[in-house]
């Protein structure tokens, strides 16, 4: 995993975005991945925000810019805006929380509308070390998934730090390799790989998010 | 495999982060000592900061050095035993979360105060990325920040602002290279003759729709090559119109441009806050039987806008300022009025209290949102030592409240949010009835926010972008042309009236000064213009677009300065009203200008387009 500097070292850009009923543990999990801490009972998220955080996947440096939304239902009209540009969508529902995983239906329905249609899917069943108090079981989980075609289904504990890191590696390695391959039939759509050492200023988000879409 | 940890270039201990607000009932100033340093890494360029007492090192490995921490993917990926190993995940100090590393390449600006001529103070540096956001401000405590801004200038180029001189921008040298070429196409009178023909001042700072390659490429272009001059010219051709012209606002169409003439407001007047309002100061609005004196409740409500009310004395003019208590009454009747809403409130309480577990199962609409209030109770302003702690009896306090205004209003039911407001009514009232009725007025006026179909906040987010078209076209203009114009970064703002933007203390003064309705409803809108206001050249300049934005406005959390806000949203005020005639229609209607009738009630949220 060496990477080597130079010329050939690019940067990636993937906007992700975390949705889900309010309380699920979206923000648990996205503090978790960018800060390695579990900070339990802060505020309710209203409306948006997001975070980067820089991988390596390959021997490149993916950054992945995390959208955490809050999960009110009534907000959703704010928050759905802010899945336009989306590369991957991180479902969230919670374990121990029936209402939260037949929630999802809708949210998905969300997606449908407004994310692109190439987005990546990940469902994610969150507060697994709350097993004795699971609603949800682990083949609802899946079958979700499959019934969605989505890339994967995995449960997590922010808690505990269990899969938080893998949910997010698994996602950035599946777009970056679903861009190459992309790249590579459209050769003629250029951008999103950059030179890690000119980062272009200003309106740079928005230039990836327009050519995002392969 | 070992790797080179990077080439120290510049360490300055004694570079402390200060945290307007860490949460807690009082305000704390604290410094939190630590080190900065920019460091050369084979990645690249580093400023980092770190707090005092951790590894400087070890953390750089951490974030930057990917090999060593970051879990590789392939040959198979990691499984949860392993994950759990991280060395990120470790025990860290409180202040951890603060620690911060930006690649010199990501930078896009920072912020560069020193303090007032005469005031104590350090000078502070505050870095802005290009992503929109904004690190904990750095206070140099022990020299200047001269040698942190030299070193800096070895590795990036480095201009100050000429429209905000606190504003130190770092300069792309592509985008620098295209201005140049353009205002030596400027200089052959090409540009900028055809502009002066089209009035090019105009085009800068009204209400104009040009096409977007003018607006994105040229404009900036020919504004970024900055020389001081290219102002003076905007500002004389500025001049030069109004004097010429009418400046009521009227729309023309020449050739491509859809022209609005830029309305000239009357320079914004000073303004200065005043003390809060003291028991013997709110005594003196009564008359001698404890009511208050109709023929002055102007002056005192302008009293309590102007300078909020004493701690001591928020309990008792909450209830008069959330029309729980009747300005026109006794004490005694109060107080009778008090007696029959307890017992209503309790009435209501035991509504839901005696639902039995038995029923719920058969009440699903019920158990829904009792779980919504429950998971939120559990998460509003828990740092405060008031709601601090498991089995704090004011949670229980906070949740019977919530719930109890779900049955006053099953139809609106508990939408997030709701609990932002009750906190503070309940941490002041120190009682379950008190703080229900003060909630059921202060419900009264934001009501229309939580609504389903949320119209009353789109409305909103629409009144304040007409508002900022008058008060600030420069900065309206660009929002348009970065698809910011719907304000969606503003709804934290609005829906829960700052209360996430500020410390609880400075959120109990802002929310008094808004309930006393002056010196216009809405005046809410008013503060998100100031707000905005200042933050023009920083969203300009640093070409910020839709999601820069939205970082940057979510990271002035806790950086605001309430009472400037509060009086540039006045002198914004004054500004327009004195305008009134000239102004359109809709914006008098937003602020309700030069209709009397609206002193004294609640906002018009529900105002219509
Ligand atoms: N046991 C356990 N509890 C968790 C875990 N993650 C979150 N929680 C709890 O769930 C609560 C809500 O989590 P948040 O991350 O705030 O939920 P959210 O999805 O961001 O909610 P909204 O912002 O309202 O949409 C937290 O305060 C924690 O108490 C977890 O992994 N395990
Ligand atoms: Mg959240």
């Amino acid at each position: 995993m060496n990477r080597e500097d130079g010329d050939d070292s690019f940067d990636y850009l993937f906007k992700v975005v975390l949705i889900g009923d309010m309380g699920v543990g979206k923000t648990c999990v996205v503090q978790r991945f960018r800060n390695g801490t579990f900070v339990d009972r802060q505020g309710t998220t209203i409306g948006v925000d997001f975070t980067m955080k820089s991988l390596i996947v390959d021997g490149k440096r993916v950054k992945l810019q995390i959208w955490d939304t809050g999960g009110q239902e009534r907000f959703r009209t704010i928050t759905q805006s802010y899945y336009r540009s989306a590369n991957g969508i991180v479902l969230c529902y919670d374990i121990t929380c029936k209402q939260s995983y037949e929630s999802l239906e809708r949210w998905i329905d969300d997606v449908s509308k407004f994310a692109a249609p190439n987005v990546v899917k990940v469902v994610v069943g969150t507060k697994a070390d709350l097993e004795s108090e699971r609603i949800v079981q682990v083949e609802d989980g899946e079958q979700l998934q499959r019934r969605h075609g989505m890339l994967t289904f995995i449960e997590t504990s922010a808690k505990e730090n269990t899969n938080v890191d893998k949910t997010f590696y698994r996602l950035a390695e599946t777009l970056k390799r679903q861009h190459d391959a992309g790249m590579s039939i459209e050769s003629q759509i250029e951008g999103i790989r950059l030179n890690s050492g000119s980062t272009p200023v200003g309106g740079l988000w928005q230039k990836y998010e327009s050519c995002c879409r392969y | 495999m070992k790797r080179a940890r990077g080439i120290v270039a510049l360490r300055i201990p004694g570079v402390s982060a200060r945290l307007t607000d860490d949460g807690d009932d009082q305000p704390t100033d604290e410094y939190i000592p630590g080190t900065l340093a920019i460091v050369e890494k084979a990645t690249g360029v580093f400023i980092e900061w770190t707090p005092q007492g951790e590894d400087e090192c070890g953390w750089v490995l951490a974030d930057e050095d990917s090999g060593h921490t970051i879990p590789s993917l392939s040959p198979k990926p990691v499984d949860a035993s392993s994950s759990s190993s991280l060395p990120s995940s470790g025990p860290l100090s409180p202040h951890s979360r603060l620690r911060f590393s930006v690649d010199v390449n990501d930078l896009s600006s920072f912020k560069n105060v020193e303090p007032k001529k005469g005031k104590k103070g350090h000078p502070c540096i505050r870095l802005i990325a290009k992503d929109g956001t904004n690190y904990v401000p750095l206070y140099f405590l022990t020299q200047s920040t001269k040698d942190f801004i030299d070193v800096l200038q070895r590795y990036v180029t480095l201009r100050r602002s000429a429209r905000e001189h606190q504003l130190v921008l770092v300069v792309d040298e592509k985008a620098e290279a295209l201005a140049q070429s353009l205002s030596t196409l400027d200089q052959n009178g090409d540009i900028m003759g055809r502009f002066m023909h089209n009035p090019y001042a105009t085009a800068m700072t009204g209400l104009s729709k040009i096409t977007t390659f003018v607006q994105d490429q040229v404009i900036p272009a020919i504004l970024d090559s900055d020389a001081v001059s290219q102002e003076e010219k905007i500002r004389a051709m500025r001049e030069l119109r109004t004097e010429t012209d009418d400046t009521r606002l009227k729309i023309s169409r020449e050739a491509d441009f859809e022209v609005v003439t830029q309305l000239e407001l009357p320079p914004r007047p000073d303004i200065f806050r005043e003390s809060p309002v003291t028991q013997a100061v709110w005594s003196s609005f009564k008359h001698s039987d404890g009511s208050f004196d109709q023929a002055k409740s102007h002056h005192m409500m302008m009293n309590v806008f102007r300078g909020g009310v004493e701690t001591e004395l928020r309990k008792e003019a909450w209830k008069y300022l959330l029309g729980y208590y009747e300005w026109s009454k006794t004490p005694a009747e109060n107080e009778k009025k008090r007696a029959k809403l307890e017992k209503d409130y309790l009435r209501m309480k035991g509504q839901w209290t005696s639902i039995s577990e038995d029923q719920e199962s058969r009440f699903a609409k019920y158990v829904v949102r009792k779980a919504l209030v429950e998971k939120d109770v559990a998460r509003t302003d828990r740092t405060l030592k008031f709601f601090a702690g498991d089995d704090n009896p004011n949670l229980a306090m906070l949740h019977n409240v919530l719930m109890t205004y779900c049955m006053y209003d099953f139809d609106l039911g508990y939408v997030q949010g709701m609990s932002d407001f009750c906190s503070p009514l309940l941490y002041v009232m120190g009682n379950e009835c008190d703080a229900f009725w003060c909630f059921v007025g202060f419900m009264q006026r934001v009501h229309a926010n939580f609504e389903k179909d949320q119209t009353a906040i789109k409305v909103q987010l629409n009144q304040l972008r007409d508002l900022l078209m008058i008060v600030n076209p420069k900065l309206a203009n660009y929002l348009e042309s970065h698809d910011s114009d719907d304000m969606y970064f503003c709804f934290r703002w609005l829906i829960v009236w700052f209360k996430r933007e500020f410390s609880f203390e400075d959120t109990c003064k802002l929310w008094e000064v808004l309930w006393t309705c002056q010196p216009c409803p809405n005046f809410l809108l008013l503060i998100c213009a100031a707000t905005l206001d200042r933050q023009t050249e920083t969203i300009i300049e640093n070409k910020f677009g839709l999601t820069e934005i939205l970082k940057h406005v979510n990271d002035l959390s806790m950086h605001h300065d309430l009472d400037e806000m509060l009086t540039s949203a006045e002198a914004i005020f004054h500004q327009l009203s004195a305008s009134q005639d000239k102004l359109p229609m809709h914006i008098c209607e937003h602020l309700a200008l030069g209709d009397k009738s609206v002193v004294g009630t609640p906002s018009g949220d529900e105002d219509d387009e």
